[in-house]
């Protein structure tokens, strides 16, 4: 896809996620790079995404989707004496990797401190757990923070109720 | 080699043309051109006065007699002449920095 000034590069696996990766110059026209991420919002369920961008007042002044993870091009690029580039990987998967907060729309942050507690809690009443929230699936499918020995039988199966946790949690 | 500069010259227009004096003095882009990230474009045919103080352009000609190039300035400016590099023209490689940085990501563009 390009469209003058984006062009949507393709999917690359940063970190642990799946990531849109789109080349933008926002310089001229803000509306049209604001289009292509409302776009790719709305074809993934659970979204993330980057706009590679030379420029920084469109991220200053909050105009990008909500959710949409930003990396500048001039932060994530290493240039050699011959002009070929590479790329920060590590820079680039601290950028977009998981959210670190808790907020926004990727559900709370499995770094939380009351998410352990809350799936815990769920797990010894034995009420159903269900929603497919991509951190919710990385927590429950780390053994770390259970009680060694004691991990439930299906639990990798389980389902977590993460609407409820965004609300509870913040 | 100045990422910034890289930075910069991917937020001009795609197919723009983009005059040598600026993109050295502001951008430091010198090692940029030279490793081959700006291609030249033929000489323009206008530079920007540099009699007069006032920012306008002025059309390039050949002068016979003082065997130089050089530019007449209607605002009481005279005749003055114009270097070469005043003249130059490049276009940022837009697609080459797309190439690389799928390339590094290790996508593969469609066209």
């Amino acid at each position: 896809m390009t469209q003058g000034a984006c062009w949507l590069l393709g999917v690359a696996a940063i970190g642990d996620v799946e990531i849109d990766l789109v080349a933008a110059r926002e310089l001229n026209d803000p509306r049209s790079v604001m289009a292509v991420a409302g776009a790719l919002k709305c074809k993934r369920k659970n979204w993330r995404g980057l706009i590679l961008t030379g420029a920084q007042p469109m991220v200053d002044i909050g105009g990008l989707p909500r959710g949409l993870k930003v990396v500048e091009l001039k932060d994530i690029i290493v240039l050699d004496q011959a002009g070929k580039i590479a790329i920060d990987l590590k820079w680039a998967a601290a950028k977009l990797g998981p959210s670190g907060g808790g907020k926004g729309e990727h559900g709370a942050s499995r770094s939380h401190p009351h998410l352990v507690p809350y799936l815990e809690k769920r797990l010894a009443s034995g009420r159903a757990l269900a929603n497919d929230s991509a951190e919710a699936r990385q927590v429950l499918a780390d053994p770390t923070w259970a009680t060694p020995g004691e991990r439930a039988p299906g639990f990798d199966a389980m389902r977590v109720m993460v609407g409820r946790l965004r609300k509870k949690l913040g | 080699m100045n990422a910034v500069a890289l930075s910069e010259l991917f937020e001009t227009a795609p197919g723009a043309s983009l005059r040598m004096a600026p993109l050295i003095q502001d951008l430091g882009a010198d090692a940029l051109i030279l490793s081959g990230w700006l291609i030249e474009l033929p000489l323009a045919d206008d530079a920007l006065c540099t009699a007069c103080g006032d920012p306008h352009t002025v059309n390039v000609s050949w002068d016979e007699a003082r065997q130089e190039h050089g530019g007449y300035c209607a605002d009481d400016g005279g005749w003055f002449a114009v270097a070469t590099e005043l003249r130059q023209r490049f276009r940022f490689r837009h697609e080459r920095l797309l190439d690389m940085l799928s390339g590094a990501f290790g996508l593969v563009r469609k066209r």
